[in-house]
């Protein structure tokens, strides 16, 4: 019956739904869902496990990160050589990286190097041996990265907005990517025991979408994860997004001999777990995301010539993230840029939208499905969504539904709930 | 997934290129016009990039803010980008929508209004963008070097032109460009998707087969004299990081020894990605990474061959491994190359080489914007199955060859090497001494 109602809805396109998604459990808590795609030769494995900075002492920041760049420096069946003539000798990739509540991991191969990959990913992730030269080597890379880091206003302004945007005990005040001084005190010591507690396959997802038959999948992920036992221990409960009160709290980084300057301008904002996450994401779009970067965009580029780029975002995901403006202009143009900023979220919150522009913003949400679905990575992006976010199986069945039922005073309230133009951290970078 | 191209040159000189795919129901529509910096001269520089930014300002039947809103409220995606041989642009809509896309293209291709208000707001934006770019140490580096490469081709200069010329030019030059290159002669139209091949050609004939034909613009050739002798670039400039770059006469993608320098990156690099649109592979058991990332003088390392219709450039490098010497790491950087021109590589690394673009030509052509962008790229070169035989064509590649274009084209004389000097370095004991 559910295929059926599936396909009257979207004639032409298979959207991946409970009813074509296989989906099956290990003995041990990893769970995995499969949707086949023939249309090339190609299988895309992506997901998830419970894993991140979150998990980190304060003086450990950038452990997880540190940890989730290592896994593929070692194994116990693989030189960190071996590991990587094996990958790109296919010419595919694999990469693990950690968030703040998770550790992340994909896989772009050729379907017939999918068994492979697949053990790769599972020593990387299960056995991975921490050479003490291998972590050497990528230390000294990290400490590179964060040189250049230091040097790049976009990241200067990111990492002063969430100090000030969050207090010093909420997971957000802290850079996941860590400090120069987090970076060259943390031991192996502590890499081995961070893996070792935090990484388990209960809560764990893995996507695997391609050509690829549901089964012959199923049977190379028991292979491969179904004797691991780890377990790890409970998470305290989430930090509560603070709020921001007290009128504009500033910041400038000053980094001479930058032509252009960084400027946020932002707060802790929604989760897609919120209630009103849709009405907040067709009301952002309007202001700062639609077409040439909505409202923003219309204003202070195409009118003013201000900037290159301005656009607004929520960040947000399971837990609170913040809701920010990102533009980059000339110094001198910094105060015009914040002041039109300032006026359009007060235009949002004073006064309704128009009903043609929020037809048009919703026609884009769902009009917009079918390119996101063209490739095997856009429809794994979209399952691991729905698991991340707790949402059905269905989420896309009735996404369309949800969408059109956002009204003009949906929009209204709210901006009027998360847009606060007198109360905001504001962060320039530059000279 | 087999699929037949058609091909067909409308009268006024408009050449078509038609890929029908089924697989998902979208179509991406990309209009190529044969101009790039490599038609620009001192004074108009930026001069291509910058009408394509007034393309989207809106012609005589629709306003830039219309534009952007029809296509967005059908659920497709937009953009358009310019280099040194094309300026391109894009639509990418549910198939049932591209009709839009059609009008849309065809209206600009002749009706863009250039209204001299909208000429200095635009300005302003690409002097930010330009901003934007010169933030990173890296294309300061990059400017420098790709001036100093070359004395007389118009590559010499960045695609989005120099400050100055970004000032002074006025709405005149602009239109005066548009009006030279942006004609049917001059133009190809590339399709991929969810489509008929005959419908689709029925629909451009309607659209753009009535746009006046004007003849396809000549072209000064324009030819870069043998260069004798390295060259060599030092940027000064904020930071801690040092960059190296060694960048070296490369030739153009029709000569028979492209494939075999696409090789040569391959082993010495990692093999690039063949999407337009990023992606790719890591490259950490490329020789370059293993000599120069695992020996600790490089933080990373790559490099790239660009397939141009004159010859351009191919360059190596990375950033510096923080407290290193700037001249021992272009030692050893030096060390990798010398083997190359010495020793042959191995089969092994060949076929290595073929296995990974085979890859990323399965993983490249799996959206239908890829797909309409080699389409077309391969008409801007001259030549229609310049991608669809890219595999092939490297197969054929043999390990002398790698040797051969080893030593003709990464030579000291033949190279421009450059530093990016991080004014706030600490001066290491090894440097000082």
């Amino acid at each position: 019956m559910k295929r059926r109602a599936a396909r009257s809805r979207a004639p032409r396109m298979s959207l991946p739904h409970s009813g074509n998604i296989a989906q099956f459990e290990l003995a041990n808590g990893m769970r995995v869902h499969v949707y086949e795609n023939f249309a090339s030769p190609a299988v895309v494995v992506s997901g998830y496990l419970l894993a991140g900075s979150y998990d980190e002492a304060r003086e450990q920041a950038g452990l997880a990160g540190f940890v989730s760049d290592c896994l593929l420096r070692g194994t116990r069946n693989y030189r960190y050589e071996q590991i990587f003539e094996q990958i790109e000798s296919i010419g595919a990739s694999l990469s693990i990286n950690s968030g703040v509540l998770t550790t992340g991991f994909f896989s772009k191969s050729l379907a017939e190097d999918l068994p492979a990959q697949l053990t790769l990913l599972g020593e990387a992730l299960m056995h991975p041996t921490f050479p003490a030269d291998e972590i050497e080597k990528e230390r000294a890379e990290w400490l590179s990265g964060l040189q250049e880091r230091a040097n790049n206003p976009r990241a200067m302004a990111g990492l002063a907005f969430y100090e000030l945007a969050y207090p010093s005990q909420h997971p957000y005040h802290y850079s996941n990517d860590g400090y120069p001084e987090t970076a060259r005190a943390l031991t192996r010591d502590a890499l081995v025991q961070f893996h070792q507690r935090y990484f388990a396959p209960s809560g764990a997802h893995i996507v695997i979408v391609g050509a690829v038959k549901a089964a012959d999948a199923r049977a190379h992920v028991e292979r491969v994860f179904g004797a691991w036992t780890a377990t790890r221990p409970e998470r305290r409960p989430q930090e509560r997004a603070p709020v921001l009160n007290g009128g504009p709290r500033r910041k400038h980084v000053n980094m001479p001999g930058k032509s252009q300057t960084s400027v946020l301008l932002g707060y802790p904002g929604a989760s897609q777990l919120d209630p009103d996450w849709v009405s907040c994401s067709l009301m952002n779009s309007i202001l700062g995301q639609f077409g040439m970067y909505g409202r923003l965009g219309e204003r202070v580029r195409k009118e003013e010539g201000l900037v290159y780029y301005i656009g607004s975002r929520f960040e947000g995901g399971t837990m609170p993230g913040p809701w920010l403006i990102s533009a980059g202009t000339s110094p001198g143009n910094v105060d015009r840029v914040i002041e039109i900023a300032r006026a359009e979220m007060r235009r949002m919150r004073d006064r309704n939208v128009r009903a043609g522009e929020l037809e048009d913003n919703k026609r884009y949400f769902t009009g917009v499905l079918p390119l996101q679905m063209e490739t095997n990575e856009g429809i794994a992006g979209q399952i691991v969504n729905m698991l991340r976010y707790k949402r059905p199986l269905d989420h896309l069945l009735t996404y369309s539904e949800r969408i059109n039922a956002v009204t003009v005073a949906d929009i209204r309230a709210a901006a009027r709930k998360w847009l606060d133009p007198d109360n905001f951290v504001l962060v320039t970078a530059g000279s | 997934m087999p699929a037949t191209v058609t091909r067909k040159v409308l009268k006024n000189g408009l050449t078509v290129v038609l890929k029908p795919m089924h697989s998902a129901p979208v179509i991406s529509f990309c209009v190529w016009y044969r101009v790039g910096s490599r038609n620009e001269h001192l004074g108009i520089t930026g001069a291509s990039h910058w009408v394509e930014h007034m393309m989207f300002k809106g012609t005589r039947k629709y306003s830039e803010s219309e534009l952007d809103r029809l296509v967005s409220r059908e659920g497709g995606v937009r953009n358009a980008f310019t280099w040194v041989d094309f300026t391109a642009y894009y639509e990418t809509m549910p198939a049932d929508k591209i009709d839009l896309a059609i009008e849309l293209e065809a209206d600009r291709m002749v009706n863009s209004v250039f209204d001299p208000k909208e000429v200095e707001s635009e300005r302003t934006v690409i002097i930010n963008e330009r901003e934007m770019y010169e933030n990173s140490p890296g294309f300061r580096l990059s400017e420098e070097m790709q001036a100093a490469a070359f004395r007389v081709h118009p590559y010499r200069h960045e695609v989005i032109g120099h400050v100055s010329d970004l000032r002074n030019m006025t709405r005149d030059d602009l239109f005066a460009h548009y009006k030279r290159y942006y004609t049917p002669a001059n133009a190809i139209v590339a399709v991929a998707g969810d489509f008929s091949a005959r419908n689709m050609l029925a629909k451009i004939q309607k659209h753009f087969g009535r746009i006046k034909s004007t003849p396809r613009p000549p072209h000064r050739r324009v030819e870069e004299p043998p260069q004798k002798g390295e060259r060599r670039v030092i940027v000064r400039g904020e930071g801690e990081t040092h960059y190296i770059s060694i960048a070296f006469h490369a030739p153009s993608a029709a000569h028979p020894d492209y494939f075999a320098l696409v090789a040569l990156d391959s082993v010495l690099c990692g093999a690039s990605g063949l999407s337009f649109f990023g992606g790719g592979t890591s490259n950490r058991s490329s020789r370059l990474s293993r000599a120069l990332v695992d020996g600790g003088w490089l933080a990373d390392a790559g490099g790239g061959v660009t397939p141009t219709l004159d010859p351009f450039v191919y360059t190596i490098g990375g950033t510096v491994m923080p407290g290193k010497d700037i001249r021992a790491v272009e030692h050893a950087l030096w060390a990798e190359i010398d083997r190359l021109r010495t020793e042959p590589v191995t089969q092994a690394e060949l076929d290595k080489a073929i296995k990974q673009t085979r890859a990323q030509v399965a993983f490249g052509t799996e959206t239908v914007t890829n797909q309409a962008f080699w389409l077309g790229f391969a008409e801007v070169l001259n030549d229609h199955d310049w991608f669809g035989s890219f595999v092939d064509r490297l197969g054929k590649v043999t390990i002398a060859d790698v040797q051969r274009v080893a030593n003709r084209y990464l030579s000291r004389d033949n190279a421009t090497i450059g530093v990016y000097q991080a004014d706030g370095a600490p001066q290491t004991a090894e440097a000082q001494a």
